[in-house]
């Protein structure tokens, strides 16, 4: 059995076993879950140093199956099942009174199999056979999450959205196969094709549906919903960590490998502008939020857009800060909404409004959600600040400081937002009605604290992911980045984070005095001139593609209708009645009488005359 | 020379039989059944061992004059032909064992099934046109006797409309050969060739000959507007009969005629543009399709219905052998051969039906796929294979002639064809649904299923036609392509 | 007018007259006269043996028809009612055939130009038993199969 297998197969085996056996064996499930995340993890490491394929013949025309180990499948293969493990441990307490938990942690493991899937296929087509299999179990989650008829509608949204965008990478994967004549992305790598003529449109269209996974406007409304209609550690599981993992995976595949994303500025500029329009757009709706999850979730979608403009610059320093960032991000925003789930299993509520006060009672997740906070706002010595200032050297060094502006304001309203988050929820008052809590169980500390030390350590030693991570990822596609560029360097970027840091407490000091509570700390932003019309028609869903889509399929379904009754006139009334008609004049013929008959014998005779002396006259 | 002897057993032996029979029955009346049957199973299991050896070209071989034993064909046409009528007999004489009759008459019922294969036997094997039209004057008189058999009114009237319609088809088929014997001092095939090769100004001549003789065949095969006959003759007649007629008499007697005048026509039009006969043929060959199929669709009796949907595949052959092209005439072959076993099988299983319900009225039946699962099945499979469903029989015969048709640039006929083949399945889904499916009515809820012997004869052609079904596309390189290359 | 097309008119009207006869026995009679003129057809073209054949068909026809007439009709006058239009129109289409004939004659024997020459005179003989077996043959079943189908008729005739 090769080894490269295991990792893929393994979780798609027990994952059956589970609606099968879990009625019978009590804590069936979530032993199985976290036994198999862990010997997945055990699996995926001491792959970590190889460098193998294998292939089997699948289906021809180049559909191969093809799995290929390398350093950065390898690094991504440890990162997902990483957070399988740390998800798994969590999810086993947290579940345990939930609905339909049986398909949670079915979905669960199917999920983790596809992604590996993902991460070790060499062949575009098995690529991306895994990534239309997520989506099996993005609705799975989605749809039996609550036993309520939103998380449905919500499921249907996500599967959608998603499903048009991997339409879009479908579409992409075949023009790039045509382009390069074969479906290896090795071979390709070898000759990245050109963003022109056709190799543009599947370029753009992979990256679309790469985008699109990882969460970056306009294919993220799904996001929020979900994170209000669905159990948290899905949420800690999918959009935090594996889609964003996933999705800037094959998006850096795209721009490095299968083309050559240097070859033209055009493109760059879209993506960069992607980048930066994702991270303002989402920072200032999360700026907004009163629901603890609801914010988490756009804050998500803001950190994607770090990524893609990290690579959308092109140059090393900018590329590896992206991919740092993507594992950086997955880290601090998994360890995130683990303190979130935390907050909810012990209060019931994540609405700002009741909570208030816990860092007494729960200081562990206090003390995680803070390392996370800082990171996620890009505060040194956390892990978080030197990916972005990878992306902030990227970004200068394309020349075009707009991009670099729009981070560092993104940066800025980030930390806005935390300090809100944080003031309301963990410091201030405690309200009269919350009652009172402990400290979250083990089995949800131990995965937060994990991840939050993982924050520190490479913060504290930025050197560290970068060599062992990055760099051998990287390598082949990029120059090395220069010594000089990461790790810790006293300088203007550095300066610049105090200025942030003191603008940010600047305005929550502000939106405290102005809204009177934590909670309405960023109220003077909420109804200032343009913003306030432009958050009111958010609320009503105006800038939701999928809803405008969904009212726009209302109107076509009608006039569909009208269509579809034209044709069925055409096809079948029609013809029945013409048959009709043709039958009944045939049996007025047929009288039964022998004379008639002997006439027809005799017309017969005289048309055949006609015919054989006019020879040609018929078709 | 030699090889015509057998030939000329497959003519004696069943007529001697015949001679046999009345006298057996007289002992027996089983006997006569036993010798029937037994006489055509040892004919069909002759003829299929030809298969093998049987590699001469479909011409129209000159005709020795000097030694008189080459009277008789010997080319895979004839071949066909022979297997087509042996098979379609021994079904028939193996129904008519459990077909009720009075005891004295068994002997001559077998002995008339007997002398009418002899004949179509003779038909098929005739190398001569007015050999030919003596055999098929036989065929009429024993069909004749064989519908009126059981004397009843309509069957009578049936026999009568068939005889009387089928006398101006011999007066023309006896002026054609006439025609011919002035024009070319003999009546065999092998002088209308001769004729046909070495006159340039001949073409009208031959024209006339062959569209007048075709005019009878016509009559004879059951082509609109020549079908007057067909649909009386085959309601009214004993069930058995209406399988032996629709199987093979119209075949024998009428369209092989037309396939013969046909294959004449390549002699001298490789194309059939220019060819006013071939063209003729091809107009009343889709005519009967279209009027055969919309005359079939509001039909209460099934009989009837059965008819009307063999008036419509003889067309399908007619079309495809006025053609001309190497291709549609094998596909002409295929589906005569075709039309013979899965319209045998729909009217043994009609008979089935009959005797079980006492009914041949769709307005009365139901719901019978329940009590009559083999029938059902049977006639399920007949039926889809008529429509020209895949993977059965008939859709490859269907198919070849379609293509044919399209690669002679006869597209229009084409079309013809498929429309009328989404006729066809439409009125025999018709004709399903009412008689098998659905629920069962009360009145119908006593019938048993037809007896093992009945269901016998249906079951194998449905074999058969699903075995050729499956394996024609083995057999096309080996099968379709030789004898489409046959057609010189 | 020669022998040979007043024969073959008479033919034509003996035929007809068969056909449009009220009582059986007139048209039994006229096919009998009609039967003796295609004899004397036959004889003119020089076919003696075709003529001879003929005739015994004529004459046991003759037999034949006049036995099951009589066993037939019972009564002198028997009237069925029936619509004499069809009839009357029978020679009145006879003749309209017979001008369209008249007009195409020409072309019609002007394309029937035989092909090849007439071949050498054979034999009765020869014909019969070597050239034309098959013929034979087939009137050999014909014979079998009008016996059977007299026998299937009229056998349940008399048990009926």
């Amino acid at each position: 059995m090769n080894p490269l297998l295991l990792p893929i197969f393994l979780p798609l085996i027990a994952a059956p076993l589970i609606p099968a056996l879990s009625p019978r064996i009590p804590k069936f499930r979530e032993l199985t879950g976290i036994f198999i995340s862990i010997a997945v993890f055990i699996a995926s490491v001491s792959l970590f140093r190889e460098t193998a394929a294998y292939t089997v013949p699948w289906a021809g025309f180049g559909f191969d199956f093809t799995l290929r180990i390398y350093p950065f499948a390898a690094f991504i293969l440890c990162a997902v099942s990483g957070f399988a493990v740390l998800v798994s441990l969590y999810s086993s307490v947290f579940m345990q009174s939930k609905p339909n938990a049986d398909w949670y942690w079915f979905s669960f493991l199917i999920t983790l199999g596809f992604a590996n899937g993902v991460a070790l296929s060499d062949n575009l087509v098995l690529l991306l056979f895994f990534w239309e299999g997520l989506l099996v179990t993005l609705y799975l989650f989605l749809a039996l999450a609550r036993e309520n008829t939103e998380c449905k509608a919500t499921a249907m949204k996500a599967l959608i959205i998603n499903g048009v965008a991997d339409v879009l990478l479908m579409v992409g994967i075949g023009i790039t196969g045509c382009l390069a004549k074969t479906m290896s992305m090795s071979s390709i790598a070898v000759a990245p094709l050109q963003i022109s003529g056709w190799g543009l449109a599947g370029f753009l269209f992979m990256a679309l549906g790469a985008m699109a996974k990882a969460g970056a406007i306009p294919f993220h409304t799904w996001i929020p919903d979900a994170a209000t209609d669905a159990q948290l550690p899905f949420m800690a599981y999918l959009p935090a960590a594996l889609e964003k993992v996933l999705g800037i995976y094959l998006l850096s595949r795209v721009c490095l490998d299968l083309y050559s994303l240097n070859g033209s500025p055009a493109m760059k500029i879209i993506l960069m502008t992607i980048g930066a329009v994702t991270i303002l757009v989402a920072v200032m709706m999360a700026l907004v939020q009163s629901e603890y999850k609801r914010l988490l979730s756009y804050h998500a979608i803001s950190q994607v857009g770090y990524m893609i403009l990290g690579i959308g610059t092109g140059v090393p320093a900018g590329i590896a800060g992206g991919v740092l960032h993507m594992i950086n991000h997955a880290v601090y925003k998994s360890c995130l909404f683990l303190t979130g789930g935390s907050v909810e299993h012990r209060t019931g509520t994540t609405k700002l409004a009741e909570l208030g006060g816990l860092a007494a009672s729960m200081p562990v997740t206090a003390i995680c959600f803070v390392i996370a906070a800082a990171s996620i706002s890009g505060i040194p010595p956390f892990n978080g600040y030197f990916s972005k200032e990878l992306i902030y050297k990227g970004a200068l060094d394309t020349g075009y400081t707009v991009f670099f502006i729009a981070a560092e304001l993104g940066s800025l309203l980030t930390l806005a937002s935390f300090l809100k988050l944080g003031h309301s929820v963990y410091f201030g008052k405690k309200p009269e009605a919350a009652p009172e809590v402990k400290e979250a169980p083990w089995q949800m500390l131990l995965p937060m604290g994990v991840l939050a030390g993982i924050c520190v350590v490479f913060g504290f030693g930025a050197k560290l992911p970068i060599t062992l991570l990055i760099e051998p990822s990287l390598a082949g596609t990029l120059s090395s980045l220069p010594e000089h560029l990461y790790g810790f360097h006293f300088d203007k970027l550095f300066l610049l984070v105090f200025a942030v840091i003191a603008a940010a407490l600047l305005n929550h000091w502000f939106g405290v005095r102005s809204g009177g509570s934590p909670q309405k700390a960023s109220e003077h932003i909420h109804h200032a001139p343009v913003l306030g019309t432009a958050y009111t028609l958010a609320k009503a869903r105006v800038f939701d593609p999928y809803d405008q889509g969904m009212t726009l399929t209302f109107f076509l379904g009608r006039g569909l209708y009208v269509l579809d009754r034209v044709f069925d006139f055409l096809i079948d009334t029609l013809p029945t009645a013409i048959t009709e008609y043709g039958a009944l004049l045939v049996s007025k013929f047929h009288t039964g009488f022998y004379g008639y008959y002997l006439a027809w014998i005799m017309a017969g005779f005289i048309l055949l005359a006609l015919l054989v002396s006019y020879t040609g006259a018929l078709p | 020379m030699v090889t015509s002897l057998p030939y000329f057993a497959f003519i004696a032996v069943p007529a001697l039989a015949a001679l046999a029979c009345p006298f057996a029955a007289r002992i027996k009346p089983r006997y006569a059944d036993i010798l029937a049957n037994t006489a055509l199973a040892v004919g069909l299991l002759t003829a299929l061992s030809f298969i093998p050896e049987i590699a001469k070209p479909l011409t129209l071989q000159a005709w020795n004059m000097g030694t008189g034993l080459s009277v008789f064909n010997n080319d895979v046409f004839s071949l066909l032909m022979l297997i087509t009528v042996y098979m379609v007999a021994l079904c028939t004489a193996f129904y008519s064992i459990f077909h009720e009759m009075p005891d004295g008459r068994r002997g001559v019922w077998n002995a008339l099934i007997l002398v009418c294969a002899a004949a179509m036997c003779g038909v098929a094997a005739a190398r001569d046109f007015f050999t030919l039209y003596v055999f098929v004057e036989v065929t009429a008189v024993a069909s004749y006797a064989l519908i009126a058999f059981e004397d009843r009114r309509e069957s009578t009237e049936g026999a009568l409309k068939y005889f009387f319609l089928t006398a101006p088809a011999s007066t023309f088929i006896v002026l054609g050969v006439a025609l011919l014997m002035l024009y070319t001092g003999g009546t065999s095939f092998g002088h209308l060739a001769q004729a046909m090769s070495s006159s340039g100004a001949g073409d009208s001549a031959v024209a006339i000959i062959l569209g007048v003789m075709a005019c009878g065949f016509m009559v004879k095969a059951g082509l609109v507007p020549f079908h007057g006959w067909t649909p009386d003759a085959y309601q009214s007649a004993p069930a058995p009969v209406s399988a032996l007629l629709s199987g093979v008499v119209t075949k024998a007697a009428g369209v092989y005629a037309l396939i013969r005048i046909a294959l004449a026509l390549r002699v001298i039009y490789p194309a059939h543009a220019a060819n006013a006969v071939g063209q003729a043929l091809m107009f009343f060959g889709a005519l009967s399709i279209v009027i055969g199929a919309l005359g079939a669709v509001y039909q209460r009796d099934f009989k009837r219905m059965l008819a009307f949907s063999s008036i419509s595949q003889v067309g399908y052959i007619v079309l495809a052998a006025g053609a001309g092209t190497p291709l549609a005439l094998a596909g002409a072959l295929f589906h005569l051969f075709n039309h013979a076993t899965f319209k045998t099988a729909l009217f043994l299983n009609s008979a089935a039906v009959e005797k079980q319900t006492g009914t041949t009225d769709m307005r009365k039946l139901g719901g019978l796929e329940a009590r009559m699962p083999w029938t059902a099945l049977t006639s399920n499979i007949a039926i889809l294979s008529t429509a020209g469903i895949p993977p059965l029989s008939g859709f490859w015969s269907k198919l070849i002639i379609i293509v044919a048709l399209w690669k002679a640039g006869l597209q229009s006929y084409a079309a013809i064809a498929i429309f009328a083949s989404v006729l066809t399945l439409a009125y025999f889904i018709l004709m399903q649904s009412r008689v098998f499916f659905g629920k069962t009515p009360e009145h119908l809820a006593k019938v048993s299923e037809a007896r093992a012997g009945m269901l016998l004869p249906p079951i194998l052609l449905a074999a058969v036609m699903i075995a050729i079904g499956f394996y024609f596309p083995l057999l096309f390189s080996n099968l379709v392509e030789p004898a489409a290359k046959a057609f010189l | 007018m020669n022998l040979h097309l007043f024969l073959l008119c008479l033919l034509l009207a003996f035929g007809l007259l068969s056909v449009m006869a009220r009582s059986l026995l007139l048209a039994g009679i006229s096919l009998a006269a009609a039967s003796v003129s295609l004899t004397l057809v036959l004889f003119e073209m020089n076919a003696p043996w075709a003529g001879v054949f003929e005739l015994s068909v004529c004459a046991g026809l003759i037999t034949v028809l006049f036995v099951s007439t009589v066993s037939v009709v019972r009564r002198e006058e028997q009237f069925i009612a029936e619509n004499r239009l069809r009839f009357y129109s029978l020679p009145f289409f006879l003749a309209v055939f017979g001008m369209a004939f008249w007009l195409f004659a020409e072309p019609l024997t002007r394309a029937l130009v035989p092909a090849v020459p007439p071949q050498v005179q054979i034999n009765v003989g020869t014909t019969l038993w070597q050239l034309r077996w098959g013929d034979l043959l087939g009137q050999l079943c014909v014979f079998v199969a009008g016996a059977l189908a007299i026998n299937a008729f009229f056998r349940n005739k008399n048990n009926a």
